[in-house]
C-alpha cells in the first residue's frame, strides 16, 4: 500500500537523491537523472521539485560542502527522510508485485 | 584561484538572477549555476556555455525561487484582484454593459476586418508553387496611346513551352468576352441550363493549376477537343450525382464528353469555372493559331516558372522573344515599319498571388479587388480601436469618482501604490477579456451579414484556430493594458486624506490628455460622418446620372439566337404585343463588353483611331431614346447597310468639324479589308460601359435585313408590368426550348455599382459604430465632468442660474474641442474623399454641405449627451449637494 501518490518526475527525484546521498545536490542530481534516464531538466525544474518534496516531508536538506568550482559557495545538500525512505520501498514493491502478476498474466 | 577568474558568467543573466532570487535559495543556486557552467564550457565552449546559463536562468524564474517581500507579492496577479473587479462589475450594471458592449463591438470589427483581409491577401495562393506561377500580361502600345491587356496572344504559350528552360509549362486560358452565356443540354434527361461561368484551356491547364480532381487524370483531361471538365457541383447539378466521368453533355453546337470532374475552384481565386472545355473546340481561335497570330490578345497565358528562377529575370527575356517570335506576324499585320510607327507588343508578368488586389487591366478574367480597400479597411480598423479604448479610458476616469473612496481607504489599510495600480490593471483586462469572449458571438453572429453585403465567403472557422486565438489573447492583455494604465495612474494617485474628506477633485495634471483623447474622437466622428455623406452622395450620382439614354422601361432578352428559325416569327409577334413599345436588335446593350478596331477614314490629315464597335439597328436607336446631335440616324427610307453613326467622342478622336459623309477606309486587320462605311449621322455621347471610365469613341454599323441579334431590347409600358411579362415569357417559349433570359436595363447598370455599394455600405456600417461609440465614451466623460463640478452648478443654482444657463456652462468646455477636431478632421476627410472620388471618371464635386451637416451632427450629438448630464445634476436640490463639506 502507498502512503501517498507522488509524480513520476518526484519519484525519479526521490530516487536520484537516495543514490547519492549524502552529496545530493541540486547539480549533482541534474547530472544523474541524464546519466539515468537521459532527461535534461533543467536546473529550476530539479529546483521546484526538490522543493515540492521537502514540503511534503519527503526530504530533508542542510547546507554545506562549499568548493572552488562553486566559487566558495555552499550547496543544499539533500536526504531522504523515514518517511521518504518509506516510500520509496512501497513503490518498489508494489512495482514488483503489479509485474509480476502482469509477466505471469502475458505468458499464458 | 586567480584562474578561476577567468570563468565569469555573463554578468547580466548573473545579475537577474541576483535580483528575482530569494536570499533563501541564492548561494546554492548561483554555486549550482556556476558548477554547471565550468562543466559546460569544459564539454561545449564558451559560447554554448554562455547561452546554457540564461536559458537556466530564464528556467529558474518560478515563484517559489522568487525574493519574497511585501512589494514583489503584490505585483503578482491574485485571484481576489478578479473577485474585486467582477463586484464592481456588478455594482455599476450600466457602466459595465456601456463599457463591455463598447469594447466588444470594437473587438468583433477589428476581428471581422481581420478576417476580411486576411481572405482578400489570400488569393490564388492555394494553388501548389502558387509562387511560381505568373501571369503574361500585354502592353499595347499604339501610336500615340497604350492599353494594357490581360490577355496575350495565343502564340505565346507553345513558344514558351518549345523554346524556353525557364519554363516549366506555360497554359492558355480563354473566356467568352463578347457573350459569356452558354447554353448546356443534358439530352439523357433532357433539361437546359444557361451557364456564365463556361472558360476554355488547353492540355497543360491542370499543370499548371493544381485543381483537385475527384475523376479523371489531371494530366489528360483536356488532351481531346470535344472533353470538358466539370466542377463536382456542376455534375451534381446536372446528373445529381458526380461520378459523371465519360457522359456527354451538349455545348457549343456539339456533343461534349466530360473527362473529369474536379472540387469546386475556391472562392478565393481569381478563376472561376463552371465548366473548362478545351480551346481548340473554338474555331476562332484555332484561326488564329493556323495564321500565327501574335497580334490578337484572345487568351490569358500563365506561365510556371522552374525553381529558382525569379520573375526579373524571366521579365528580361521577354522584349526578345515578342520580337523575335512576333516580329513576322507584326510587320505583316502594321506594317514592317510598325516599330517606327510606334507600334509595341511588350509582355510583362504578373504573380498570380497579386493579380487579385493589384491588377487593374483591360479584359480581366473577373473584376479583381483593389489593394486601397484592404488599406482603407485596415484603417477603420485601427480607428475603430482607438475609439473603442479612448471609450475605456474616459470611462474608467469618469468612474474614478465612484471609486475614491475605495482607493482612499485602502490606503488607509496600508495598500502601496503599485498594488492598486495592478489592481485597476487586472480590472480593465478583466473586463477586455469578458469582451473579447462576447466579440466573439458577435463575430459568429454577424459573419453571414458581412459575407452577404460583401459578396465574399469568410468563414467563422478562420478565427477558432490556436494561432489566431493567441493573438486574441495577447491582444485582449495588450488592450487592457494600455488603456487601463492612464485610468490606474490617476485613481491610485489620490490622497487619501482628501478623498475621505469628501472633496474629490483629481488634479488638472490630466486634462490636456483627456481633452487631446476627446478631441481625437470627434476628429473621426466628423471625418466619418462628412465621408459617408460623400460617398453616399456619389452613388446616388452614380444610379441617378443622366447616361445619355433612357434606361428605364427596357426590358432586355439575351440569347434570342437560341429561337433558331423561328427568330422573325419572334421578333414580329414581340412587336405587335400592346405593351411592347418598340424592340430593338443589337449585340450589346450599354454594360456590355464590346469588340474594338482600328479605322482610318479617307481624310489623309485625320489619324487612325481605336473604337469600340457594336451592331444595332435602326429600332435600337429608337428604342434605347438616344438624342442624334448631327446627321440623322438609321432610316427605314435609306439603304443604310453600309452607313454607320458615331458618338461624339469619335468625333473629337479624329478632330474634324464636319464627319458626316466621311468614309472609313479599312481597319487593321490587312486580311479582311472592310466594306466602305460611310458616317450618316453623330450621336450624343452616352455611357455604353460604366461610369468609371470615360466615354470613349464608338462607332454603330448597321446591322441590315437578315440581322439576327442575340440580344433584343425591349422597350415596354411597365403601367400591367407583371402581365407584359407573363405575355413576353409565353410567346417566348412557344419558339425556343430554352428558358427566356431577361433582365431590366436599369437594375443590370446598377449592378456595375455593386462592388462600390458593397464598399461604402461597410464604410457606412462602421461610421455608425463609430459615432456611437464615441458618443457613449462622451457619456461617460460628461458624467465625470458634471460631478465634478456639481458644487459649482450647485451654487449658481442658489445665486438664480436658470437651468439653460447651467447646460451652456457645461457645453462651452466642449464646444471648443468640437470646433478644434472640426478644423483638423474636414480636411483630411476633405483630401481622403477627392483621391477615392479621383478613381471615378464622372463624380460629384465635394460641396460644403458634407461638413456642414458632419459639424451640425456631432454638435448636436454632444450637446444632447451632456445635457442630459447637466439637466440631471440641475434638477437636484442643490441642498443635497452643498450641504456635506
Amino acid at each position: 500500500m502507498l502512503d501517498e501518490v507522488i509524480s513520476n518526475q518526484e519519484e525519479i527525484i526521490l530516487l536520484a537523491v537516495g543514490s547519492l546521498q549524502p552529496d545530493a545536490y541540486a547539480y549533482a542530481l541534474k547530472k544523474e537523472v541524464k546519466v539515468q534516464s537521459g532527461l535534461g531538466w533543467s536546473l529550476g525544474t530539479i529546483h521546484t521539485i526538490l522543493y515540492r518534496l521537502e514540503n511534503k516531508g519527503l526530504l530533508k536538506s542542510e547546507m554545506g560542502g562549499a568548493t572552488g568550482k562553486r566559487g566558495g559557495r555552499s550547496k543544499r545538500l539533500y536526504s531522504l527522510t523515514t518517511k521518504g525512505l518509506g516510500l520509496v520501498d512501497q513503490l518498489q514493491q508494489m512495482r514488483q508485485a503489479m509485474w509480476h502478476k502482469l509477466s505471469t498474466n502475458l505468458q499464458k | 584561484m586567480s584562474a578561476r577568474e577567468t570563468y565569469q558568467p555573463p554578468k547580466m543573466a548573473l545579475r537577474l538572477l541576483d535580483r528575482f532570487c530569494d536570499q533563501r535559495w541564492k548561494d546554492e543556486i548561483i554555486g549550482d549555476m556556476q558548477e554547471q557552467y565550468e562543466d559546460a564550457i569544459a564539454i561545449k565552449g564558451q559560447r554554448r556555455a554562455m547561452l546554457l546559463y540564461w536559458w537556466e536562468v530564464f528556467r529558474l524564474l518560478r515563484p517559489h525561487i522568487f525574493r519574497k517581500t511585501k512589494r514583489q507579492s503584490r505585483i503578482m496577479l491574485s485571484f481576489n484582484h478578479i473577485k474585486i473587479s467582477y463586484r464592481n462589475l456588478l455594482k455599476n450594471k450600466v457602466y459595465a454593459f456601456i463599457n463591455i458592449l463598447g469594447l466588444s463591438v470594437g473587438i468583433a470589427s477589428v476581428m471581422l476586418i481581420a478576417i476580411y483581409v486576411n481572405y482578400e491577401t489570400s488569393y490564388d495562393k492555394f494553388f501548389e508553387d502558387s509562387d511560381r506561377i505568373h501571369r503574361l500580361a500585354l502592353e499595347r502600345v499604339y501610336p500615340g496611346r497604350v492599353k494594357t491587356f490581360g490577355t496575350s496572344s495565343i502564340m505565346l504559350a507553345p513558344t514558351l513551352n518549345d523554346i524556353y528552360p525557364q519554363v516549366e509549362k506555360a497554359t492558355r486560358l480563354h473566356r467568352l468576352f463578347f457573350n459569356n452565356e452558354v447554353t448546356v443540354t443534358i439530352e439523357e434527361n433532357n433539361e437546359s441550363f444557361v451557364e456564365t461561368r463556361f472558360m476554355f484551356a488547353d492540355s497543360a491547364f491542370f499543370q499548371v493549376f493544381s485543381h483537385e480532381f475527384i475523376q479523371g487524370a489531371p494530366e489528360t483531361a483536356l488532351d481531346e477537343v470535344n472533353s470538358v471538365i466539370v466542377t463536382e457541383s456542376t455534375a451534381i447539378k446536372y446528373f445529381g450525382k458526380s461520378d459523371v466521368l465519360g457522359k456527354t453533355i451538349n455545348a457549343n453546337g456539339g456533343p461534349l464528353q466530360i473527362s473529369g470532374v474536379i472540387k469546386d475552384v475556391p472562392a478565393n481565386s481569381h478563376i472561376h469555372f463552371d465548366l473548362l472545355g478545351s480551346t481548340f473546340a473554338l474555331p476562332f481561335l484555332n484561326n488564329a493559331i493556323t495564321q500565327g497570330s501574335w497580334v490578337n490578345p484572345w487568351v490569358y497565358t500563365y506561365v510556371k516558372l522552374r525553381p529558382g528562377v525569379s520573375q526579373e529575370s524571366f521579365q528580361k527575356v521577354l522584349p526578345d522573344l515578342s520580337e523575335t517570335y512576333g516580329g513576322a506576324n507584326y510587320a505583316q499585320q502594321a506594317g514592317s515599319d510598325w516599330k517606327e510607327k510606334g507600334h509595341a507588343f511588350n509582355y510583362f508578368l504578373q504573380p498570380i498571388e497579386s493579380i487579385h488586389l493589384r491588377s487593374k487591366l483591360d479584359v480581366e478574367v473577373e473584376a479583381n479587388s483593389d489593394i486601397s480597400y484592404v488599406y482603407i479597411i485596415t484603417i477603420i480598423a485601427i480607428i475603430i480601436l482607438t475609439i473603442s479604448s479612448i471609450n475605456f479610458i474616459n470611462l474608467s476616469i469618469a468612474r474614478s469618482a465612484e471609486r475614491a473612496k475605495e482607493v482612499g481607504i485602502r490606503k488607509v489599510m496600508g495598500s502601496q501604490r503599485g498594488a492598486l495600480i495592478s489592481q485597476f490593471l487586472t480590472e480593465s483586462t478583466f473586463v477586455c477579456f469578458i469582451s473579447a469572449l462576447l466579440s466573439v458571438g458577435l463575430v459568429f453572429l454577424t459573419i453571414p451579414k458581412f459575407n452577404e453585403i460583401l459578396g465574399t465567403y469568410l468563414n467563422f472557422t478562420s478565427i477558432i484556430q490556436p494561432v489566431a486565438l493567441i493573438i486574441l489573447l495577447l491582444f485582449v492583455i495588450i488592450i487592457g493594458v494600455v488603456s487601463g494604465f492612464y485610468p490606474a495612474m490617476v485613481i491610485s494617485s489620490l490622497q487619501p486624506s482628501k478623498v475621505l474628506k469628501g472633496s474629490y477633485k483629481s488634479s488638472g495634471k490630466g486634462v490636456w490628455l483627456r481633452n487631446g483623447l476627446i478631441v481625437i474622437q470627434f476628429v473621426i466622428s466628423i471625418f466619418m460622418i462628412s465621408g459617408s455623406i460623400i460617398v453616399s452622395q456619389q452613388m446616388d450620382y452614380l444610379v441617378n446620372k443622366n447616361l445619355g439614354f433612357n434606361k428605364s422601361d427596357v426590358l432586355v432578352i439575351r440569347q434570342a439566337g437560341s429561337t433558331g428559325n423561328n427568330y422573325n416569327a419572334f421578333y414580329n409577334e414581340l412587336n405587335q404585343m400592346s405593351d411592347v413599345v418598340s424592340v430593338g436588335k443589337t449585340f450589346a446593350v450599354p454594360g456590355d463588353f464590346l469588340g474594338s478596331a482600328v479605322f482610318q477614314v479617307n481624310d489623309p490629315d485625320v489619324e487612325a483611331i481605336r473604337v469600340n464597335t457594336v451592331t444595332t439597328d435602326r429600332e435600337y436607336l429608337e428604342t434605347m431614346r438616344f438624342e442624334i446631335v448631327a446627321g440623322r440616324g438609321f432610316d427605314i427610307n435609306f439603304n443604310d447597310s453600309l452607313s454607320i453613326v458615331v458618338n461624339e467622342s469619335t468625333v473629337k478622336a479624329m478632330g474634324v468639324q464636319n464627319p458626316i459623309g466621311l468614309k472609313f477606309t479599312g481597319n487593321n486587320n490587312g486580311q479582311n479589308p472592310n466594306p466602305e462605311l460611310t458616317i450618316i449621322g453623330v450621336v450624343k455621347d452616352y455611357n455604353f460601359f460604366s461610369l468609371h471610365s470615360e466615354i470613349s469613341p464608338l462607332v454603330m454599323t448597321y446591322g441590315g435585313n437578315n440581322f439576327n441579334s442575340n440580344v433584343l431590347a425591349v422597350r415596354i409600358n411597365s403601367s400591367n408590368l407583371q402581365n407584359t411579362l407573363r405575355k413576353i415569357d409565353e410567346t417566348w417559349s412557344g419558339y425556343s426550348e430554352q428558358p427566356i433570359n431577361y433582365s431590366f436595363l436599369d437594375a443590370s447598370l446598377e449592378e456595375q455599382y455593386e462592388a462600390d455599394k458593397a464598399s461604402t455600405s461597410v464604410f457606412d456600417i462602421f461610421t455608425y459604430i463609430a459615432i456611437i461609440m464615441s458618443c457613449t465614451g462622451l457619456f461617460g466623460l460628461a458624467t465625470y465632468v458634471v460631478n465634478q463640478r456639481s458644487k459649482e452648478m450647485s451654487i449658481r443654482k442658489v445665486l438664480g442660474a436658470s437651468l439653460p444657463n447651467i447646460i451652456l456652462v457645461f457645453s462651452k468646455e466642449f464646444l471648443l474641442l468640437i470646433v478644434l477636431a472640426f478644423l483638423l478632421g474636414a480636411p483630411a476627410a476633405y483630401f481622403a474623399l477627392g483621391e477615392w472620388l479621383s478613381d471615378f471618371a464622372y463624380h460629384v464635386n465635394i460641396g460644403a454641405m458634407a461638413f456642414i451637416v458632419a459639424g451640425s451632427v456631432t454638435l448636436a450629438l454632444v450637446l444632447l449627451t451632456v445635457s442630459y448630464q447637466a439637466i440631471r445634476v440641475a434638477l437636484v436640490n442643490p441642498v443635497k449637494i452643498l450641504r456635506s463639506e
